[in-house]
C-alpha cells in the first residue's frame, strides 16, 4: 500500500462527460509525486475530456479530484494556476500573431500583480527556460510561424515558465513527424526526471508511451478502464484483451504490435 | 524592450491629437482669429462675446465629443475583438450599435425627444442605450462558441443589424415627423448635438470606464491564449465574460445614444493601433487605441466641415470613407485571417 500523503493526485469515484452523455463513471485512481502517467485510448475516447475535468477546465458530473490531497474545488483559480499548468491539443485557441516572448510572459500571470509587471526573477526564468528548450531562435518570431513541433515546444516551455509541480499534457505529439515526436516523449521523460514534476500526457501513440510512463489509464471505448504500473499492465496481457483484434497482436517482449500475417 | 520606440509613438500621437484638436475649434462657419480663440480657452475674453458663445457653446462641446467618441468606440472594439478572437468585430460590425439605437428608437420615438437636457432624460437614454448594447452582446455571446469561423460570425452580425433597422423602419412608420426627423439626423452620426449638461453626465462615465479597463489589461492579455488557456492561468471565465461585455455596452451605449451609431471607428482602429506599435498587449493597446481613435476622429470631424459656409458632411460618410478600405485592407493582407486570430 501506497501511503496516502504521497498521492499528489487522487481520482475517486469520478464520472467524466457533458450533461447528456456520461464518457466514464466511477473512476477511481492515484498519481505519485514525479510519476510519468500516459493516459491512452483512441481518439473519441474521452482523454481530452478527462484532462480538462481534472484540470478544473471543465465541469465533472460527480466524484471528487484530490490536487495535494486537497479538494480542488476549495482551490482558488490563482492558487490552481501555481500548481497544475496545461498543455491543449493542437494549438488550442492561441492567438497566432502572438510571438513566443509574449506568451512566455503571459504565462508567469500567476505570479505577477495586476499591472503584470516583470520582475527581475521573472525575466530570468524565462531565459532559462528559452535557454533549456533550446528556443531562442524562436523568441520573436509568432506561433503560426513555427511547425507544429518547434509550437509544441513552447507550450511546453509555457507550463515551465508558470512553474508548476503538475503538468497536463492533451495529445502532445499529434500531427508530429516520429523524430519530433521522440524528440517530446523524450523532453517529458527529462522534465519529470530532472524537475520533479508530476506529468500526465494523452496520447494514442502506445507503443512509445509504454517507454516513457511510469503508469497508464487505459480508455475503452465502452465506458471500461483500467489504470496501473505500466510494468504490471503488460505482463498481466491487459493489452492483449483491451486492443484485440483480428488484424494485430501485442508483443509483450517488444512492447508493440505485431502485423498477424 | 520597444518600450522607447511605443513612447515616442504615443508622443507623436499627442502631439497630432493636440494640433487636431486647436484645428477642430479653430475651423467654422464663422472666422475667428487663433489669438482670440487661446484668449476664450483661457478665459480672457468675457463669456458674453459672440466669439465665446461660439466657442464654447459650440465648438468646444464638439471637439470633446469628438475626443469621448475616439477613445471609447476603439476600446470597445478591441475588447470585442479580443472577447470574440475574431479581427472584424466591432461594437457596428456585430450589431451593438443597432442594439442600441433599436432601445434609443423606441424611447425616442415614444416620447419624441433626443435632444431634451433635463438629466432625467440623458440618463434614461444612456441606459436605454446601454441595455441594448448589453442585450447584442449576450446574444452574440450566446452563438459566439458555435460561430468560430470569423466570416460567420460577420454575417451573422450583418444580418442581426439588418433585422434590427428593420424593427427600427417599422417603428418610425407609426411615429410622428417631428420625432422621425430627430431621429433620421441621429442615425447619420453627429458630434454636434451634445450639450454641456450631457458631457457632464458623458465624460465621468467614459473616463471611469476606461480608467477601469485598463487596469483589466492583464486579464485580457490571457484571453489571447484562449479561454481554456487563461482560465488555467488562473482567470474566472464567467466573471471576466460578464465584465467584459458590461464594459463594452457601456462604452458603445453611451456614445451610440448621443452620437447616434458611428461606423467603422470601433472595428479600424485596434487594426491600426496593432500596426502602429506591433503589440498585441493591451496594457499598450488601450492607451494606443485611445489616442490613435481620438486623433482620427478629431481629423473626422474637421475634414466633415470642408464645405465650408456652416455646411457640415455626415460624419457617418466620412469615417467610412475612411474605415472601410482599411477594414477590406484588414481581411485583405490576412485572408488566412482564422490563423491569425
Amino acid at each position: 500500500m501506497y501511503s496516502e500523503n504521497i498521492h499528489i493526485i487522487s481520482i475517486n469515484n469520478l464520472s467524466i462527460g457533458y450533461r447528456n452523455r456520461v464518457l466514464f463513471s466511477n473512476l477511481n485512481f492515484n498519481i505519485s509525486e514525479k510519476d510519468i502517467v500516459a493516459i491512452i485510448g483512441l481518439n473519441g475516447s474521452g482523454k481530452s475530456t478527462l484532462i480538462r475535468t481534472i484540470c478544473k477546465l471543465q465541469k465533472r458530473i460527480e466524484g471528487e479530484i484530490l490536487i495535494k490531497q486537497k479538494n480542488i474545488n476549495d482551490y482558488h483559480s490563482d492558487e490552481l494556476s501555481k500548481i497544475i499548468s496545461v498543455v491543449l491539443a493542437g494549438r488550442g485557441e492561441v492567438l497566432q500573431a502572438l510571438t513566443v516572448q509574449e506568451i512566455l510572459q503571459i504565462a508567469r500571470s500567476p505570479y505577477t500583480g495586476f499591472m503584470h509587471r516583470l520582475q527581475n526573477e521573472d525575466n530570468e526564468i524565462i531565459e532559462q527556460t528559452i535557454e533549456e528548450l533550446q528556443l531562442k531562435e524562436f523568441v520573436n518570431k509568432k506561433i503560426y510561424q513555427l511547425s507544429d513541433g518547434e509550437a509544441q515546444k513552447v507550450f511546453i516551455a509555457k507550463t515551465l515558465v508558470q512553474q508548476t509541480p503538475i503538468v497536463f499534457l492533451d495529445e502532445p505529439t499529434s500531427h508530429l513527424d516520429i523524430i519530433n515526436k521522440i524528440e517530446i516523449f523524450k523532453l517529458i521523460k527529462q522534465l519529470a526526471k530532472e524537475k520533479n514534476k508530476t506529468i500526465v500526457f494523452a496520447s494514442h501513440e502506445l507503443e512509445l508511451s509504454l517507454q516513457i510512463a511510469d503508469k497508464c489509464l487505459l480508455l475503452g471505448k465502452g465506458g471500461e478502464f483500467v489504470f496501473d504500473t505500466t510494468s504490471k499492465l503488460i505482463s498481466s496481457g491487459v493489452f492483449e484483451n483491451f486492443f484485440a483484434s483480428e488484424n494485430y497482436m501485442f508483443n509483450k517482449e517488444s512492447k508493440k504490435f505485431d502485423i498477424k500475417l | 524592450m520597444n518600450n522607447k520606440k511605443h513612447i515616442i509613438i504615443f508622443l507623436l500621437l499627442a502631439i497630432v491629437a493636440v494640433f487636431f484638436f486647436l484645428l477642430d475649434i479653430f475651423i467654422g462657419a464663422v472666422n475667428i482669429p487663433f489669438s482670440e480663440i487661446l484668449s476664450v480657452l483661457s478665459g480672457r475674453t468675457d463669456p458674453d462675446e459672440p466669439a465665446s458663445i461660439i466657442i464654447l457653446q459650440s465648438r468646444l462641446p464638439k471637439a470633446i465629443t469628438a475626443i469621448l467618441v475616439g477613445a471609447s468606440l476603439p476600446v470597445a472594439g478591441l475588447l470585442m475583438q479580443t472577447f470574440f478572437r475574431n479581427p472584424v468585430a466591432g461594437p457596428d460590425i456585430l450589431g451593438v450599435s443597432a442594439g442600441a439605437s433599436l432601445f434609443v428608437a423606441a424611447v425616442m420615438l415614444s416620447t419624441g425627444s433626443i435632444l431634451g437636457i433635463s438629466i432625467f432624460n440623458t440618463a434614461s437614454i444612456i441606459i436605454s442605450a446601454v441595455l441594448g448594447s448589453a442585450f447584442i452582446l449576450f446574444v452574440i455571446l450566446s452563438v459566439a462558441h458555435k460561430l468560430k469561423d470569423t466570416i460567420t460570425l460577420l454575417i451573422f452580425g450583418i444580418m442581426f443589424g439588418m433585422a434590427i433597422s428593420a424593427i427600427v423602419g417599422i417603428l418610425q412608420y407609426y411615429s410622428e415627423k417631428g420625432a422621425l426627423k430627430l431621429f433620421m439626423l441621429w442615425t447619420f452620426g453627429s458630434l454636434g448635438g451634445v450639450t454641456w449638461q450631457q458631457l457632464i453626465i458623458l465624460i465621468p462615465v467614459i473616463c471611469m470606464t476606461i480608467l477601469i479597463i485598463i487596469f483589466y489589461s492583464k486579464k485580457l492579455n490571457l484571453l489571447l491564449l484562449g479561454e481554456k488557456y487563461a482560465q488555467s492561468l488562473g482567470l474566472n471565465i464567467t466573471r471576466s465574460r460578464y465584465f467584459i461585455i458590461f464594459i463594452t455596452a457601456i462604452l458603445t451605449g453611451s456614445i451610440t445614444a448621443f452620437c447616434g451609431p458611428i461606423a467603422f471607428i470601433g472595428i479600424a482602429v485596434p487594426h491600426i493601433a496593432r500596426m502602429l506599435f506591433k503589440s498585441n498587449d493591451h496594457f499598450i493597446l488601450i492607451p494606443g487605441c485611445i489616442l490613435t481613435g481620438i486623433t482620427i476622429l478629431l481629423m473626422c470631424d474637421i475634414i466633415s466641415q470642408t464645405p465650408g459656409n456652416g455646411g457640415v458632411l455626415p460624419l457617418n460618410s466620412i469615417t467610412a470613407c475612411m474605415g472601410a478600405p482599411f477594414v477590406i485592407y484588414v481581411l485583405w493582407k490576412n485572408q488566412k485571417m482564422n490563423r491569425y486570430f
